[in-house]
């Protein structure tokens, strides 16, 4: 239904400033690995528990493809990778890309493309416009959503549970 | 009875819609039936409220890929157009690029809120991007007043919905009979339509084959 966005790749240079927002609760001197861009390499769950910070203050053009679950609060242009963990828009994240994660949360504003293998979430202050793809797909109310949701129910949840709708159920 | 009545003229004076009020729904509990019956078949479903969680959750039974269409708000503030005005442009209104055709449009009660004049090129705007066969489920108001703006409407079960308005004043109702409605929205013909209790004519309407 959208178009959509791709921003260039020019992450060598940013990819600085991106551990430099990494929490203070990560000690692990390899940190920088796991937020350095990998395209061609798969990533595993080998990294889980932690979480990377881009700021408010920064500004990110190109691809991002990660080993550990990342919280964006800054502007992001391009497309995200995090296949087997969860990504996280904060409410002061602005994103204009594509993204595919594990799980997707949204509590500030993105255009583009949403692929999660679990779940997608729109929280009450969440702005998105855009495609999404994942088995399940949650718009608290307040949500704000323009586009399409492609969904598989047998993914979703058990067939003895597809006659009732799920209790967790919230309407925007 | 307001028949035929523009729903223009907000009357603030006149009794609200009830605030929020259960429904039952027989057409779509037999379209929801309808489509279960192939539970491998990916439905392309557009629908034009704005985005609900609850409808979202509820379509997730199916295999299907559903569309926010988000336009029931825009609807009542569409005219038709004065001498040398160009028409409104749903494809700008209601972009439909998606690159599957549809099965299912969820009209919710918006039908009655767009000028009977524009109706026409609506229908075809949305007629364009079905399959032949594709349903349309509506409710059209039958009497008196409805509220000024469409109503939210929630799905409790495939047989029970809530209405709910989003704010207090009503405007008198077209009150389409139903081949006045379905000279209005050529190629769309009412398969099935129920009288509901409260007034509402709950209708599934189908593409004709083309």
């Amino acid at each position: 239904m959208f178009a959509q966005e791709q921003g260039s790749c020019n992450y060598p240079k940013e990819i600085t400033m991106f551990d430099k927002t990494k929490k203070e609760t990560e000690k692990k001197p390899s940190a920088p690995k796991a937020a350095a861009p990998a395209a061609s390499k798969p990533a595993s769950a080998s990294n889980s528990g932690q979480t990377t910070t881009i700021g408010s203050s920064i500004k990110l053009n190109g691809e991002l493809n990660g080993n550990e679950d990342l919280l964006i609060q800054g502007q992001v242009e391009g497309n995200v990778y995090l296949k087997e963990h969860n990504l996280t828009i904060g409410e002061q994240g602005v994103i204009k890309a594509n993204a595919f994660a594990r799980t997707i949360t949204v509590r500030g504003q993105l255009t583009g493309d949403l692929n999660g293998v679990e779940k997608v979430t729109i929280t009450s202050t969440g702005k998105v416009r855009g495609n999404i793809v994942a088995p399940k797909v949650i718009l608290e109310e307040g949500a704000t959503f323009k586009g399409s949701i492609d969904m598989d129910a047998k993914a979703a949840k058990p067939a003895s549970q597809a006659s009732q709708p799920a209790p967790s159920a919230k309407s925007a | 009875m307001a028949l035929f009545a523009k729903p223009k003229n907000v009357n603030d004076t006149a009794p609200a819609q009830s605030q929020s009020e259960e429904l039952g729904c027989p057409a779509f509990a037999s379209l929801v039936a309808t489509l279960e019956r192939e539970p491998e078949h990916k439905y392309h479903i557009l629908d034009l409220a704005a985005a609900s969680g609850n409808h979202i959750e509820f379509f997730s039974r199916f295999r299907c890929r559903y569309h926010i269409g988000d336009v029931l708000h825009v609807l009542p503030d569409l005219s038709p157009p004065k001498e040398e005005e160009p028409d409104p442009d749903f494809t700008r209104i209601l972009p439909l690029n998606m690159a599957d055709k549809l099965d299912l449009i969820l009209a919710w009660d918006g039908l009655n809120y767009l000028d009977k004049e524009l109706l026409p090129q609506f229908s075809r705007h949305l007629i364009r991007q079905c399959n032949p066969g594709a349903w349309l489920h509506a409710f059209i108001y039958t009497r008196g007043d409805m509220a000024a703006q469409p109503m939210q409407f929630e799905v409790l079960s495939s047989d029970v919905m809530r209405r709910q308005a989003a704010s207090g004043g009503a405007v008198g109702a077209p009150c389409y009979p139903q081949r006045v409605l379905e000279k209005l929205m050529p190629g769309f013909r009412a398969s099935q339509s129920r009288l509901l209790k409260n007034g509402l004519q709950e209708y599934l309407f189908q593409v004709q084959e083309y």
